[in-house]
């Protein structure tokens, strides 16, 4: 079996990515691995990770661990077929993955995980970890996964923040348009009895506290590569973002 | 989850073995634990005096602490998670035996061994390998085992389930010592080799294949002859010299000597001329990688046949870099991802099969 190695460490992580790939090139499945403490750590979280959101899966994701070394520790996964969005376009350019997406974290948490104070953290739910088919939507990786870790609600946020600092990183203003979109995701996440009241008065302010408030999620990566882009954001700007969310469209 | 005790017990077997074996091939264990075999050379970055330094820092201060301290330029290279991407293709089984010919500071080595297999660690420089004797011992990886000879002189029959050779094969026909400040671009005599360098590689090879069992797997690496990357201003990155590599052999031999005063020996292969040399070495069958950027710190390796539409921008962000790397940058992702110019890729590693 043929293989291509398509991430080599990338953003300060210890983990290598392969494809498995037949004669004819078509990826079989995908091979993470590490040698790292750290890499390992986050392979191994991700399989508890798989483990959990599987469990709310009609078709689960076929997961694998070999765990057959002292220091290296590698996790097969179904290649799943589907499109990825293109997270540096920002908000607008993939509003219909953010909303399926948010949907998505609302019907996998919230049977079983609405309103908690500790929910599981999937810890990078971004643009590039959406696979979407159809309307079908599956979440990878689960690398930075913990169990009762933050209150509910502060992937979903993630998504929609992250998205935002993409179409607006720290110079330009966000369009009416990108403002409605954030306000009707964190409804479709209060709605659904995912958005823990903790971050109503301020939902950016407070994910990046809750960021802040348990770095050990991401580890040695956070300090070594800007892993969150919103972290860039200033405590102005931020106020300011809050303050344009919650304003009501007439108001701006 | 955790390594199953039968996995330790099949890696510390097989480390047995390969001392058994370095025993009875005339090898002798020093008071450093490293086997000798009589033959010694210098291949490294640091010269002799500085070599002697770092070591004596080793007494005092942990490997990555030492290196970090005195030689900081090297850290990535001996300590980068990055460096032994391309293990994976190799599939390494726990309790496997494998050599790393050349292994110098031991990047690929520790990677080897931490994939539970029962590494020889060989080399012809004696200080690298007391390095790596440090950092053996730092990080109890006690399945390497040293050994200090020329590898072209190491005949091991039928021993390894796998070998690597890495960025070493276009270093086998250089005759003498290298300290590489001295040496690299530099003014340095030297006669021409024994025999020609293509036949010193081959016979290279095909001591590697003998020394495996059959079906068994080399992992190697090196520069592509024809790097894109050559035609837009990078020198050899053996000689220094413009164009070297790619030009017909006499006439590199030319430039080199008039340039260096030695002789053109670093030969690098294209994707099919190297396939063509690992065959004629004894191999059954080789599949070709290209890597992006380099083989040494790999972030895209994808199979030569088929794999070039797997090509995808890769690496740090450009918004700092120079515009000379920016335009280098375009005009790979031009060549690669438009024109699917594979022939010119930077790099190669080959997975061949005895």
């Amino acid at each position: 079996m043929k293989k291509a190695v398509i991430r080599n460490c990338l953003h300060g992580s210890e983990i290598v990515v392969c494809r498995n790939l037949d004669d004819s090139g078509r990826c079989l499945s995908l091979v993470k691995s590490s040698t790292g403490a750290e890499g390992i750590r986050n392979l191994k979280a991700e399989f508890e990770g798989y483990h959990w959101y599987n469990e709310a899966l009609k078709a689960p994701v076929s997961v694998r661990a070999s765990d057959l070394s002292r220091s290296y520790f590698q996790l097969e996964v179904e290649f799943l077929l589907g499109r990825k969005p293109d997270y540096l376009q920002g908000l607008l350019a993939n509003a219909d993955a953010i909303e399926f997406g948010i949907r998505h974290y609302c019907d996998i948490w919230a049977p079983r995980q609405a309103q908690a104070d500790r929910a599981c953290v999937h810890g990078d739910i971004s643009l590039d970890n959406l696979i979407i088919s159809g309307e079908q939507v599956r979440l990878i990786d689960w690398e930075h996964f913990t169990p009762d870790a933050l209150p509910v609600g502060f992937d979903g946020l993630y998504l929609l923040f992250e998205s935002l600092w993409f179409e607006i990183e720290d110079m330009r203003d966000p369009a009416p348009a990108a403002l409605a979109l954030i306000r009707r995701g964190i409804a479709t996440l209060r709605d659904a009895g995912c958005l823990h009241p903790s971050y109503a008065d301020a939902p950016l302010r407070r994910t990046v506290e809750a960021i802040h408030s348990r770095p050990d999620i991401w580890g040695e990566q956070l300090q070594r590569c800007h892993k969150l882009p919103i972290l860039k954001w200033s405590s102005q700007r931020i106020a300011e973002l809050d303050r344009r969310i919650a304003a009501p469209p007439h108001d701006q | 989850m955790g390594e199953p005790p039968a996995n330790q017990a099949a890696r510390n077997s097989a480390a047995r073995g390969l001392v058994e074996r370095l025993r009875r091939s005339g090898y002798r264990e020093d008071e450093r634990g490293i086997f000798r075999s009589g033959q010694e050379g210098y291949w490294s970055n640091l010269d002799k005096e500085e070599n002697r330094r770092f070591l004596e820092s080793l007494d005092r201060l942990a490997p990555r602490e030492a290196i970090r301290t005195s030689y900081p330029q090297y850290e990535g290279i001996i300590f980068s998670p990055k460096r032994d991407a391309a293990l994976e293709l190799l599939d390494i089984k726990p309790g496997e035996t494998g050599v790393d010919y050349g292994c110098m500071w031991g990047a690929l080595s520790v990677g080897m061994s931490r994939r539970g297999a029962a590494v020889l660690a060989m080399d012809q420089t004696y200080e690298s390998l007391v390095f790596l004797a440090h950092r053996v011992k730092d990080e109890g990886l006690d399945d390497i085992v040293l050994a200090q000879s020329d590898i072209r002189q190491a005949p091991l029959e039928e021993l390894a389930d796998f070998a690597v050779v890495n960025g070493v094969l276009e270093w086998i026909p250089e005759a003498g010592e290298v300290e590489l400040k001295k040496f690299f671009g530099k003014k340095a005599g030297r006669a021409a080799p024994r025999r020609a360098p293509e036949e010193m590689q081959l016979r290279f090879l095909e001591q590697v294949c003998r020394n495996m069992k059959a079906g068994g797997r080399l992992l190697l690496t090196i520069e592509n002859r024809y790097d894109y990357s050559q035609f837009i201003g990078k020198r050899d990155p053996h000689a220094n010299l413009w164009l070297t590599s790619v030009l017909p052999r006499p006439l590199a031999n030319l430039i080199s000597q008039a340039a260096l005063g030695r002789p053109y020996v670093n030969y690098l292969y294209s994707f099919p001329a190297l396939k063509n040399l690992l065959l004629k070495a004894g191999f059954s069958r080789a599949e070709l990688y290209m890597c992006f950027p380099d083989y040494r710190f790999p972030e895209l390796i994808l199979p030569y046949e088929g794999g070039i539409s797997g090509y995808v921008p890769h690496g740090p962000s450009l918004a700092q870099a120079s515009w000379r790397r920016k335009a280098a940058v375009a005009f790979e992702r031009m060549a690669m991802r438009w024109l699917k110019a594979r022939f010119f890729a930077p790099s190669i590693a080959a997975v061949a099969i005895r």
